[in-house]
């Protein structure tokens, strides 16, 4: 595998039985994620944005092996993740993090401080001395901006900007390469989301961490990320680096979506065109036939209903699945 | 004679660890028709200022001011009862979250024609008419079906709809929407937006709009008001906030989001710093003495600390609470007895 590339994701599938009647033999799938393929690399931030129900959560806990995917593989350096046991999959835990969007409920409100960032170091057995470990929870309180007697007390002392910072502490422990962020800020305000972003960035510039930034923030996440891919209803629609896609989007989906963001600068919001979508997104328990936009697009066309359009490379490391963007685009580049 | 009028708006809820002043010596004036955006951080008072005007502040919140007029009726002296009966049908709310503001045991359509039936005294008939009349004015897709059913049967965007459609009603002047859109989809916030710009404009009611994004803000309103620590801090229209702002915190709230302009990024790929504001928002069981944005202000001077500033205007629009820009500013107090 490419050395550059840290974790690679291969068609990977993630369905959920959802059958209301315990015996009944027809059963009903709810396809969170549907034949995702993506590379995280290494140092690098992915960022995946889409909507509520897109699956862009259920895709994040799936690589980090929270759930057994239903098919596909997981790629972390030269091993395959998807099979593995949970006894197994124990030293690659340390390895991959988490930190997640509720502070609130992520932190047991039971524990103090120091043994919530040290439990990850207990189930790795990092240490053998308590005062080892107690070192190491003090330099991280540190590192992400509390003070050392913070350590003894309860997450409910904290506000919630300082409860995300311990919940990245926790991630911290076991030195990972890779963190799952999943909505990390949007339960902030806005001043306080700005100090979380910038602990984030500087922590990878110091550690080389690979990010997946799940968010629903767009222009967070044109600010943070290196890559964007953008999920709609379990499916990749498009992926590029940050500057192909915000300056070169393809997608009829992507485009509305970029252009649903309110602008605040008072010019800009003035020139900008809004792209209204009609109506919802679809239920995943029951999904259109072909492309899973099509119900919403703009543009829709007769094959879009019978085939699923697969992800087509257009160059640039740009890959977008339209049957119409994916055309257009390739003949007037090629020109 | 503008539409509503509040002078010195004070709110204090009365709790076991203390006094919380939620609302301190708010002045804010609306004209009909005219839209203006809240924004602030949660625990600014933005709310609290709006349901205190409604009165739908708990009994353990005192609320006092100098004058709040709407529509020219003097609130503050009439009782409670008659403010339910006045403001339920001038004043329409539209809450954040409409799966806990609309009530899951009932239709959509005995919730849409209880104000009605209430308010302008409609038969059911009458009543059952305008409630698919609004439906079809939030855009509904099949009202008639969508009156009979119960609001778990609609998604976040529709129910959000049906709040809008309830707020409406009664031909309301002002409309008040707290925070509506927080809890959609961007394409789902686009499609209420457009909504909402659409009925004003249909309807000539005034909005008052509170929200924490001043993207939402710009979208449907023409001036703003900044909150903080229960107090404004800069109010103008939108373009002298965006480009002539004056306080320091409202400096900190433009620039800690992303400009959304590609040179965030440079080429290689290294990622410019937000400017952040340290520290948290100031706890309101006991808020500074002087200025709430003092301890995190990083231009704070000793007079800061010490008195609030008191509110100084640039134009007929655009004003601030900051020492920074107000003129006669005293000395602070030590060096004052000195003299």
């Amino acid at each position: 595998m490419d050395d550059a590339v840290l974790m690679r994701v291969e068609n990977l599938k993630m369905h959920f039985d959802v059958s209301k009647r315990l015996f009944s033999k027809k059963k009903t799938l709810l396809k969170a994620v549907d034949d995702v393929s993506l590379s995280l690399r290494r140092g690098r931030t992915f960022g995946l944005v889409g909507e509520s129900g897109c699956g862009k959560t259920t895709l994040g806990r799936t690589i980090v092996r929270l759930y057994k995917p239903t098919a596909g593989r997981i790629w972390y350096s030269d091993a395959d993740l998807s099979p593995l046991s949970d006894a197994a999959l124990m030293p690659y835990r340390s390895k991959m993090q988490m930190i997640f969007q509720d502070s609130f409920s992520s932190l047991n409100p039971r524990m103090m401080v120091g043994d919530i960032i040290a439990e990850p170091l207990r189930i790795q057995h990092r240490f053998a001395s308590a005062r080892e470990e107690r070192e190491l929870v003090e330099a991280l309180v540190e590192r992400i901006g509390l003070r050392k007697d913070h350590i003894s007390r309860y997450p409910h002392e904290f506000s919630g900007g300082q409860r995300q910072r311990i919940g990245i502490a926790r991630a911290l422990a076991n030195t990972p390469e890779f963190i799952v962020c999943d909505e990390p800020i949007s339960a902030l305000d806005v001043s306080i989301q700005a100090q979380v972003i910038n602990l984030l960035l500087d922590l990878q510039d110091q550690m080389g961490l690979t990010y997946l930034f799940v968010s629903h923030d767009l222009s967070m996440v044109r600010h943070i990320s290196h890559e964007v891919g953008v999920m709609y209803l379990g499916h990749m629609v498009e992926t590029a680096p940050v500057h192909e896609l915000y300056s070169h989007m393809l997608h009829p989906y992507t485009e509305a979506l970029m252009s649903a963001v309110p602008q605040a600068d008072p010019d800009m919001a003035e020139k900008s065109r809004r792209i209204i979508l009609q109506g919802d997104v679809p239920t995943p328990i029951d999904p259109p036939s072909g492309c899973p936009f099509r119900t919403r697009c703009p543009y829709p066309k007769p094959i879009c209903e019978q085939v699923m359009p697969a992800l087509q490379d257009v160059g640039h490391g740009h890959f977008v699945a339209c049957h119409q963007a994916a055309g257009s685009n390739s003949s007037a580049r090629s020109i | 004679m503008p539409l509503l009028i509040l002078d010195d708006l004070n709110a204090t809820f009365h709790i076991a660890a203390g006094d919380v002043q939620a609302v301190r010596g708010l002045s804010l004036q609306l004209e009909e028709g005219e839209s203006i955006g809240i924004v602030g951080e949660s625990g600014s008072g933005k709310s609290a200022a709006m349901l205190s005007v409604m009165g739908l502040l708990p009994a353990t919140c005192e609320v006092s001011a100098r004058s709040i007029v709407f529509n020219n009726i003097e609130l503050t002296r009439i009782g409670r009862r008659d403010l339910r009966k006045l403001l339920g049908k001038d004043i329409g709310m539209v809450f954040q979250d409409p799966m806990t503001s609309l009530n899951p045991l009932y239709t959509i359509g005995s919730q849409l024609t209880e104000s009605l039936r209430l308010h302008l005294r409609y038969t059911p008939r009458q009543a059952r008419e305008r409630a698919l009349e609004l439906l079809r004015m939030v855009e509904i897709p099949s009202p008639e079906t969508r009156l009979k059913q119960y609001p778990y049967e609609l998604s976040g965007g529709m129910r959000q709809r049906v709040m809008i459609a309830s707020a409406i009603s009664c031909n309301p002047k002002l409309i008040i929407a707290d925070e509506p859109t927080t809890a959609l989809d961007v394409t789902i916030q686009a499609q209420i937006l457009d909504l909402l710009m659409s009925l004003k404009q249909k309807l000539n009611v005034s909005i008052v709009l509170i929200s924490h994004d001043l993207g939402v803000i710009t979208s449907l309103c023409r001036r703003i008001l900044v909150m903080y620590g229960g107090m404004m801090v800069e109010t103008g229209t939108t373009r002298e906030v965006f480009y002539d702002a004056r306080h320091p915190y409202t400096w900190g709230l433009l620039r800690s989001r992303p400009s959304g302009s590609p040179q965030t990024q440079s080429a290689d790929g290294a990622r410019g710093r937000l400017v952040s504001l340290p520290g948290a928002p100031p706890d309101m069981l006991h808020p500074p003495p002087g200025c709430p944005f003092a301890p995190r202000c990083p231009h704070a001077m000793r007079i800061c600390n010490e008195y609030i500033p008191p509110i100084t205007d640039f134009s007929s629009t655009h004003a601030a609470a900051c020492h920074l820009v107000y003129a006669n500013a005293r000395l602070p107090k030590k060096e004052a007895s000195h003299g």
